[in-house]
């Protein structure tokens, strides 16, 4: 008979632990000592700085109307415009030298490659932090590497060069649609910067 | 046995405990004798000349720098081929179809020296025909040897497709047993070509373009290409980077760095200069450091070893046969002399006998199998002068066989300088060691020829397991061991005293079943005395075991925890032997409360086989843990089916255990001296 | 007559009190507290095979559950077990018991009686370690001073403030409050003395912040963006919880519960968020809880060999300066030999950088362990060893004299 109550007892106790409160306010008061760590924060950190430290980055404007698209390993920063997402920019590293890389995108449209001297004379724009050379072009774009050729295409790039390599800022889409962003384009450039 | 009651030992039950030790005993000869079954056919090379013995004097004691310490030549050779082949030596049909023995060393030397004889032989185990679909091969039956010439053809797609496997597993998938096996030959083919490889410097040289006037191509050896190097080094510096050589010394360069990847492994056998550094090399890493890197303390000597290499190889294809032994025998003498120098020859000459020997190889054929056999002589007629006679010889062959087991390891003791238990391997023969001491002990104490019948049999069984793990193992269990386990006192301590624990554990668990055989085939032949005499065997060993678990176990966490932290991490292994201990403190507490009885009691020590196997054996197949330096499935196989054994023998027991209880309470009591009843907590408590 | 009845009610009430008290110190309790201890140990042994140590030990062993479900081949089967800790205490309560009455049964019994105290010393010092040790994570530069170790599991909210660019004061919301958050949670934190409060949500116990450039169009609908980046939350780590890095994101309240700020919080990261409030600069952070050494360790010089020709460790070894105020003394850390030090053992770890084997300056990682209860598992083990070798050796001398006996007049 005198057992009941104890069952009872031990019995609740197994049960107690099971309610448990989740409240949804609690007043913080804790503090902890300085130690070594708190010498080395930075104040004022951007999230590049805090999450990928010491990794090359972009900052810039995202123009009305573009679509951000995923990036990879040629495309640092990534969109698409236009119906059916046909046109496209991207910023993009790559080596070689500017001459080369021009030319390439003129062998694109099926135009003849020009000489070093010839750069010089490109039409400049601002685009990161300096004047930078301009190309466009216009016809059927032939990718190359298995896809097929699209008539009636156009190419607005910019091009410049860095110590470590060569950035590309390319933009190519049917052409109406190309020569309709063109302003958006620019104003792209002149906003885009390498983060610190 | 007793002859106070007049009853009679049951014959037919005896007829069958013998059938039953011979059918354990034929198993386990079955198993050894898998590991030395010959070839099914024999490759024909008929131009094949076997070195002289005096050659393969010379070379096995050539000092070489392996694994992480400095052993001789022939333990190199000998588990590189036991991991290629799958046994340590091979046979051919030379001129005239006569049978050649070659063993590892032999075969080694082929594959430095005579490549294209080399290539003939059997070298590779391959398990399973159907790793040759992978590789578009025909392949003989299941189960053979084949040589590198036959797998030639097909090496390209074994590399492809064993890189495409080695991806799955990284991202970690499981692979197939094929799909391991095609890696495993993959890995064997590169190791083995690493060895056909060594000599190619000394066989091809440099060619030199562009040096001479007449635009001459010249062919130079590399000990000369090597006094080169200042000038290399000197244009190296000029230029911003290698690429930018002049193209007749970046040629150069080129063949050097190629010509020295081939010979970076394998024979590493020379020692620095400087007592400080500890690291040996290859001709490979003389050739690079004097020439590549320029960073080597001593290039005089480096081009002196490259020439004594050169010479080497040039005098396997003189006309005087005379030189070549010569030549090794002077590069041998050198290196021993700068290993001696160095304080690191010590142990070689003690490993050359101990391969010599052969201990373990001797104990189980020379000393255990006649010891099972006059032990099977011995049942046929007991009591008998003859059964005397044969028990006698058991003793004897016993005797011989643990003192080759202590031997051999107290050789192996002194030649790494370790506690005798320091890996899975060591176990084994330790295990076995202990086992045969405690029962010779026991029949010293007891008389009844019961306990020495278990000397012979763990003996032989355990040096069987022993080799079988050795061979599928196929690594050197004297290569020093991981930092982690280095702390000497508290690693020897704990890892003697668990070993010793699963020795009592298996020691209980035979006992155990002495009980339930003896019981079942009526061999005591209804005595209660003696059924109680073997249950206080049991009972003690379940004590001894505890006492060994217990401390072993606790030192382990002492041991963890000084080095790093932690007393108990739960690692499968640490639990493995706390199963151990709670399962005997359960034995012992159950009888203590007269939960279990005598049948309990017995039954429940089998049953510790169980608990001791899977946590000597079992935890390492789960593939966690610090203890993890274990191997493949063939043992977790073998492992089940031991459990499983051990299951039907507890279930008959346990059966006629509970008819035998039936039976008692239906029939009236027997008539003959029944012992007074006597209350389970006094018993032993 | 009565007498007898009164008699007779007080023997019956005593052999009642007696009964239970001989059950609970009995064999059988004894017995099913083995045999469950040895079911959880070896299923646990299975079970941590596939899962974290972490979660399995907690799972079959912490006081939070009083039954589990055990896993076998990947499958939970529906038999419950009590759990180990609970277990644990009713066997613990048994020994002390059976201890406590053994001592009235007499000399032969000295053996066990010693043992089971051994015993009880240990399984007391286990608990002990289990409430009362505290570890983390210690890793210094070489050249470099460091007084605080990291927690390995445990997450903690800072928020600092600054004076001059670095932190002077650091409030802490401990991991109790964060332990339980789900994602979808909101918990809102009044900080007592600073002019704003913090509200947490999206808590993810293991995230990774991902740059925007990393997502299309389409994913970037319904996640947050905040400076250029988004918190990806994933599946806790199935093998090692400290791999675990705990995110969520954070709202910066003034006390009426206006927004101020919105921050994005990553246990990845090397610096925190800043943000003003009034003319004041604050940091917030999420991280591993800090644990202060009351002494700085300086790493002088870090060594790691191989054996030589192989990839197997031999040597890891750390020679640093121990500074505290009253001098400094120079020690050597080395694999299997920690520093003990004031209630505090450093162990060598591990090491880095790992994977540039061109690096010529590395970092040491140290394991900081305070534990009270450091010894007793050898003390413990030298009663228990006395205890059951006094037991065996008086078994045996008995067993051995009765064999001799036999053997005589045999």
């Amino acid at each position: 008979m005198r057992q009941i109550p104890l069952m009872v007892l031990l019995l609740a106790s197994f049960l107690m632990p099971g309610c448990k409160n989740i409240p949804a306010e609690v007043e913080i008061d804790e503090t902890r000592e300085l130690n070594s760590m708190d010498e080395r924060s930075r104040l004022h950190a951007s999230g590049w700085q805090r999450f990928r430290p010491g990794e090359r980055h972009y900052v810039y404007e995202v123009p009305e109307g573009w679509l951000r698209r995923k990036s990879t390993q040629m495309r640092q920063v990534n969109f698409g415009f236009g119906p059916e997402g046909r046109g496209e920019v991207y910023v993009s590293e790559t080596r070689g030298d500017l001459t080369q890389n021009v030319n390439r995108w003129r062998g694109q449209f099926g135009l003849e490659p020009i000489s070093v001297g010839e750069m010089s004379s490109l039409p400049r724009v601002m685009a990161l932090g300096a004047e930078l050379a301009l190309v466009e072009a216009k016809g059927t774009f032939g990718p190359g590497m298995g896809k097929d050729s699209r008539p009636d295409y156009g190419l607005l790039g910019v091009i410049g060069g860095t110590r470590d390599g060569v950035i590309t800022i390319k933009m190519v889409g049917p052409a109406a649609l190309v020569e309709q962003e063109r302003e958006h384009f620019l104003q792209f450039c002149r906003g885009l910067a390498l983060g610190e | 046995m007793s002859e106070l009651s007049g009853l009679q030992p049951n014959p037919i039950g005896r007829w069958i405990a013998f059938g039953l030790i011979l059918t354990l005993l034929g198993g386990v000869f079955s198993l050894a004798v898998k590991t030395m079954l010959p070839d099914k056919e024999y490759p024909e090379i008929s131009e094949y000349e076997p070195w002289s013995e005096e050659v393969i004097e010379t070379a096995r004691g050539l000092p070489i720098h392996e694994g992480g310490r400095v052993k001789p030549f022939e333990t190199y050779a000998g588990f590189t081929l036991l991991g290629m082949r799958g046994d340590r030596g091979l046979r051919i049909l030379g001129e005239d179809g006569e049978m050649i023995k070659i063993g590892p060393v032999e075969w080694m030397l082929d594959a430095l020296f005579r490549p294209e004889l080399g290539k003939q032989l059997p070298s590779f185990r391959v398990d399973n025909s159907d790793v040759f679909e992978t590789i578009g091969m025909v392949g003989k039956e299941k189960r053979d040897r084949y040589s590198y010439a036959e797998l030639e053809p097909h090496l390209e797609q074994l590399i492809t497709v064993s890189t495409e496997f080695q991806e799955l597993k990284d991202q970690g998938t499981e692979l197939s047993t094929v799909q391991k096996q095609t890696v495993e030959l993959a890995y064997n083919i590169r190791v083995y070509e690493q060895i056909l490889s060594y000599f190619d410097f000394a066989r091809y040289g440099v060619e030199f373009q562009g040096f001479s006037e007449s635009g001459q191509d010249d062919q130079k050896p590399m000990s000369v290409t090597l006094s080169m190097a200042p000038v290399l080094q000197q244009a190296m510096s000029d230029v911003p980077s290698p690429d930018q050589l002049p193209a007749r010394l970046s040629h150069i360069l080129q063949q050097v760095h190629s010509l020295a990847n081939r010979s970076a492994r394998s024979l590493v056998i020379f020692p620095p200069g400087d007592a400080e550094n500890e690291q040996w090399r290859a001709a490979g890493n003389l050739i690079f450091e004097v020439m590549v890197t320029g960073e080597h303390e001593n290039p005089a000597q480096a081009i002196a070893d490259i020439q004594a290499l050169e010479y080497l190889m040039a005098t396997t294809i003189s006309e005087d046969k005379g030189a070549f032994p010569v030549a090794l025998k002077k590069l041998q003498g050198n290196v021993e002399e700068r290993a001696r120098a160095r304080g690191e020859y010590r142990a070689v000459p003690w490993e050359l006998s101990y391969n010599e020997a052969n201990w373990f190889f001797r104990a189980t054929f020379l000393a255990f199998v006649p010891a099972c056999l006059f032990l099977v002589l011995s049942w046929l007629s007991p009591k008998s002068t003859f059964a005397r006679v044969m028990t006698w010889l058991v003793w004897t062959f016993s005797v011989a066989g643990l003192a080759a087991i202590v031997v051999g390891t107290a050789q192996r003791v002194i030649i790494t300088q370790r506690p005798p238990v320091t890996g899975l391997y060591d176990t084994i023969p330790f295990i076995t060691a202990a086992l045969i001491i405690v029962a010779m002990i026991a029949e010293l104490l007891t008389r009844r020829r019961i306990a020495i019948a278990i000397a012979p049999i763990v003996g032989f069984t355990g040096l069987v397991i022993a080799r079988l793990f050795e061979y599928g193992d196929a690594s050197d269990p004297n290569d020093p061991l991981l930092a982690v386990l280095r702390s000497n006192f508290w690693l020897t301590t704990h890892v003697l005293t668990i070993t010793f624990g699963y020795a009592a554990g298996f020691l209980t668990a035979a006992f155990g079943l002495v009980y339930l055989f003896m019981r079942i085939l009526k061999l005591d032949g209804g005595d209660k005395s003696v059924r109680r005499f073997i249950t206080r065997m049991t009972y003690g060993c379940v004590c001894f075991t505890l006492f060994l678990s217990l401390v072993g176990t606790v030192l382990g966490g002492i041991w963890a925890n000084y080095s790093w932290g932690r007393f108990w991490g739960w690692d499968p292994k640490e639990n493995g032997a706390l199963l151990i201990v709670i399962w005997m403190l359960f034995i012992l507490h159950a009888r203590m409360g007269g939960i279990i009885r005598e049948w309990g009691t017995n039954l429940c020590a089998i049953f510790g086989a169980v608990v001791v196997t899977f946590s000597w054996w079992h935890v390492n197949l789960l593939g966690v843990g610090l203890h993890a330096y274990g191997f493949s499935e063939s043992r977790k196989l073998a492992v089940f089916i031991f459990y499983g054994m051990i299951g039907v023998v507890i279930l008959v027991g346990f059966g006629f255990a509970v008819y035998d209880r039936f039976n008692k309470q239906a029939k009236p009591q027997r008539a003959g001296p029944e012992p007074p009843a006597i209350p389970p907590e006094t018993v032993e408590a | 007559m009565a007498d007898e009845t009164e008699s007779k009610r007080t023997t019956r009430k005593k052999s009642l009190g007696t009964r239970i008290v001989n059950i609970l110190a009995g064999f059988h309790i004894a017995c099913v507290c083995l045999l469950l201890l040895g079911i959880l140990t070896w299923l646990g042994t299975l079970e941590q095979a596939e899962h974290t140590l972490l979660a399995t030990t907690k799972k079959y062993f912490s006081y939070e559950n009083f039954f589990l479900f055990p896993e076998f081949n990947e499958k939970t089967i529906p038999i419950p077990i009590p759990s180990g800790f609970w277990v644990g205490l009713v066997f613990f309560f048994n020994l002390l018991l059976a201890t406590i009455l053994k001592v009235r049964r007499g000399v032969k019994q000295i053996g066990v009686l010693i043992s089971h105290c051994g015993m009880l010393l240990l399984l007391v010092g286990a608990f002990v370690t289990q409430v009362k040790s505290e570890r983390g994570n210690m890793a210094i530069d070489e050249g470099e001073v460091s007084d605080v170790a990291q927690h390995y599991t445990d997450h903690v909210i800072e928020v600092s403030e600054t004076d001059e660019g670095k932190a002077s004061k650091v409030h802490i919301i401990a991991t109790k409050y964060l332990k339980d958050l789900k994602p979808e949670m909101v918990r809102l934190f009044r900080m007592k003395s600073l002019p704003f409060d913090v509200e947490v949500n999206d808590y993810h116990q293991n995230a990774m912040p991902l740059p925007v450039e990393t997502l299309d169009q389409a994913q970037l609908s319904g996640v947050e963006l905040l400076d250029g980046f988004v918190l990806d939350g994933r599946e806790p780590d199935q093998k090692e919880a400290e791999r675990d890095l705990a995110g969520c994101h954070v709202s910066i309240l003034d006390k009426d519960g206006k927004k101020l700020d919105r921050v994005l919080l990553s246990s990845a990261c090397v610096h925190p968020a800043s943000f003003e409030v009034g003319e004041r600069v604050y940091t917030i952070t999420i991280r591993k809880a800090l644990w202060k050494m009351p002494f700085e360790v300086q790493l002088d010089k870090f060594t790691h060999e191989f054996h030589p020709g192989t990839r197997r460790p031999r040597v890891f070894r750390s020679d640093i300066t121990r500074l505290e105020e009253d001098g400094e003394t120079e020690k050597v850390i080395r694999m299997n030999h920690p520093m003990r030090h004031n209630g505090y053992t450093f162990f060598q770890a591990s090491w880095g950088p790992q994977d540039d084997p061109t690096a010529t300056k590395f970092y040491s990682v140290f394991e900081v362990v305070k534990n009270p209860a450091d010894h007793w598992p050898l003390v413990s083990l030298i009663i228990t060893g006395i205890g059951l070798l006094v037991h065996f050796v008086m078994k045996l001398v008995s067993f051995i004299t009765k064999q001799m006996e036999k053997n005589v007049r045999a």
